[in-house]
């Protein structure tokens, strides 16, 4: 989308039945120069979806006339790329995990902090369409090397025979980042980043990979999937398929 | 101490229904059967000697009748000996012991005008004069003499007559009930039938303990299969009755928490968003802090009602890998928790409820204990995990009341009080989702331990 110039000031939706609350979230945004609209339902919804383009809704999922995420999966099998961020009352039937996978951006559970919800427009909007794929990635539940599955979702390993073996959330994304670059040797200080890894970290980054190791070799075929590379970090030496 | 041991088994075996059953049965089977047998044994008596009587009585017909013919010759003959078994009746031999059957039976052949007197008497008495008899049968000495009977009658003549009658002595088989073989067989047939009578009545009592167990387990138990007899049919289908009421109520509990939760959080997110138009900056994070224990009330409440759904699909996990994980996301956020031991085992379960379950008792335990430390133990096909901590421990009687909800350790503790007090009644009835359960202990030298306890 080439009219997304970082001069002009972004259009959000703030979608929610309570008038009320969508006042308020509309009130809290103002002070930070989108322009704005409320809509009640999701007809509002549409008609200024037809009206304008629109880069971001904050999306209330019971609305009464349809729910938030029949319109998500909609928009998305539209072909529109607009921004979305989830909000709904926690102890919905829906989770997370399905909020995402049938296309919303981001999810907040009400009541959500205003600020939070702020910070997580901006970097939406900051980051723009740029990672369409990282979306569709995420769409994907199953990552398959080697003997294991990596199961995106729920976080946890699964061997052949169904067993799960469970993963921190640092070896996790250790993991992940592995499976994001596969048979490509990584650098310590990528492996990472949110640490901000330094010499010092180099431990730690040694012992998580360690007890990754341990937990991929608990089957057959599981010992050899993640080697060292001397001098230069480690790789992955195993192609993932996403299913 | 062999001997204690079998004893104690012996004793517990007792004091089971089965064992009740089948000591009453064995017991009453073997008296029954053996006062039957007793009863036969007198019928048999009586019988044996009716037979014997029924000789006498023939032959003293038999005399009387040749008598009738020819009271002189026939006489002649007895008192020759000539006529085997009946002989001329000794003298003054008083007859003290009479046999009033005998004397019925003869009186019922010959008339009431018979007066007929009968008594058996032993075989010397009868035959005084003929010891000689038995000087000379030295062949025979020692084999059985016969009995010998004095009957003394009128007959139709008006004479008295009074002959003494000898039979072949007939030897009564001895009694057979107590004769071991015949005992062992009579109680091992009674053993063997209290055995099958327990065992069918216990059955269906068993099945009923089994459900019942289910049922203290688990919150979303099977119906028991209504099979059996009649009354048995009725106990279960109650059983079953009862187990669904419990069970809608249960919901009903939940469905409410979870809608009053759920209801709330609407207000609670636009007081929240109000909140942002307080100016007064001291009057602002009082009510901020007030809403974040709302908030936190709703979301243990949703945590609870959420808990007793047990949705989740069973599958079979790593525990070490789940465990080290645990404590490892527990330490990146700066908590004191710590993965002792391992057990290198699987388990099936829910893996997110257990997850969870874990996730509040080490909650708890770095709340109220300081720190917490996980450790598994497999002893006897069940997996145990323990979350210890350091801290003060439960007084042991209030250590049952920590599981119902809004539950806090004792006020005198030190240490945040800022829980709901609602993490042990979410951890119980996470573990019941899985079919484990949740225990509280003070360790011996300080501390708490919770431990779930499940198959494995």
């Amino acid at each position: 989308m080439a009219d997304l110039a970082p001069s002009r000031s972004a259009t959000i939706v703030v979608v929610d039945d309570d008038a009320d609350i969508r006042d308020l979230i509309v009130g809290q945004l103002r002070q930070e120069n989108y322009r704005l609209f409320g809509a009640a339902n999701l007809a509002e919804l549409r008609q200024h979806l037809r009206d304008e383009p629109v880069d971001l809704i904050v999306l209330d999922l019971n609305l009464p006339d349809g729910d938030g995420l029949s319109l998500c999966r909609e928009l998305r099998a539209d072909g529109s790329d607009v921004q979305i961020i989830m909000v709904t009352a926690r102890g919905s039937a829906i989770d997370r995990v399905l909020g995402l996978e049938l296309g919303a951006d981001d999810y907040l559970t009400k009541p959500f902090e205003p600020r939070e919800l702020l910070v997580r427009i901006r970097n939406l909007l900051r980051r723009g369409r740029s990672e369409p794929a990282l979306r569709g990635a995420a769409a994907m539940r199953y990552a398959h090397f080697g003997p294991w599955r990596l199961d995106l979702q729920q976080r946890r390993l699964i061997a052949p025979d169904d067993k799960l073996v469970m993963l921190s959330s640092a070896e996790f994304r250790l993991l992940n980042r592995f499976l994001e670059e596969p048979n490509v040797v990584l650098a310590r200080e990528t492996l990472l980043p949110e640490r901000r890894a330094t010499a010092a970290f180099d431990r730690s980054i040694d012992l998580q990979v360690s007890r990754l190791r341990q937990k991929l070799a608990a089957i057959a075929g599981g010992d050899e999937l993640i080697l060292t590379v001397r001098g230069e970090g480690y790789v992955l030496a195993s192609g993932v398929d996403y299913s | 101490m062999i001997l204690l041991h079998w004893l104690g088994r012996v004793r517990s075996f007792f004091g089971t229904m089965a064992g009740q059953i089948f000591l009453i049965l064995t017991l009453g089977m073997s008296v029954a059967a053996i006062l039957a047998l007793l009863v036969a044994e007198q019928a048999r008596h009586h019988d044996f000697e009716r037979v014997r009587r029924q000789r006498v009585v023939a032959s003293a017909v038999d005399i009387a009748a040749r008598l009738r013919h020819d009271p002189a010759g026939v006489e002649a003959m007895m008192a020759a000996h000539n006529i085997i078994g009946a002989y001329p009746a000794p003298e003054g031999v008083a007859l003290s012991d009479t046999d009033s059957d005998l004397e019925k039976s003869l009186a019922d052949r010959f008339g009431p005008q018979s007066q007929p007197e009968a008594a058996q008497l032993p075989v010397g008495l009868c035959f005084p004069d003929h010891k000689e008899e038995k000087d000379r049968a030295a062949g025979l000495i020692g084999a059985p003499r016969p009995d010998c009977w004095i009957v003394r009658f009128t007959d139709l003549g008006g004479q008295r007559r009074a002959m003494a009658l000898t039979f072949p002595r007939i030897v009564k088989p001895g009694s057979t009930i107590f004769n071991p073989i015949y005992l062992i067989v009579i109680i091992a047939a009674s053993a063997g039938l209290a055995i099958l009578v327990a065992r069918f009545v216990s059955k269906p009592l068993r099945r009923l303990e089994r459900a019942a167990e289910a049922f203290s387990l688990s919150l979303d138990p099977e119906d028991v299969p209504e099979a059996g007899p009649e009354e048995v049919r009725a106990a279960l289908s109650t059983f079953n009755l009862m187990q669904r009421r419990a069970r809608a109520g249960f919901a009903e509990r939940t469905q409410l928490l979870a809608a009053i939760s759920h209801d709330l959080q609407t207000p609670l997110t636009r007081l929240r968003l109000r909140l942002e138009l307080v100016d007064n900056v001291e009057l602002r994070d009082r009510l901020l802090a007030d809403h974040q224990a709302m908030q936190t009330l709703v979301r243990e409440g949703l945590d609870l009602a959420s808990s007793t759904e047990a949705r989740e699909e069973w599958s079979v996990l790593d525990i070490d890998s789940l465990l080290a994980s645990m404590a490892e996301d527990a330490q990146d956020l700066g908590q004191p928790v710590r993965f002792v031991s391992g057990c290198g085992g699987t388990v099936r379960v829910k893996p997110n409820a257990l997850t969870r379950c874990i996730g509040n008792l080490v909650d708890n335990a770095v709340k109220y204990g300081g720190c917490a430390e996980i450790a598994c133990e497999q002893v006897a096909g069940r997996l145990m995990i323990h979350v210890r901590d350091h801290g003060p421990g439960v007084p042991a009687d209030q250590i049952d009341q920590m599981f119902e909800p809004f539950t806090r350790g004792p006020s005198s503790q030190p240490g945040g009080r800022n829980g709901t007090g609602i993490g042990l009644t979410i951890a119980r009835s996470l573990a019941m989702s899985f079919e484990a359960s949740v225990r509280l202990r003070n360790a011996e030298e300080g501390g708490l331990i919770a431990t779930i306890e499940m198959k494995g």
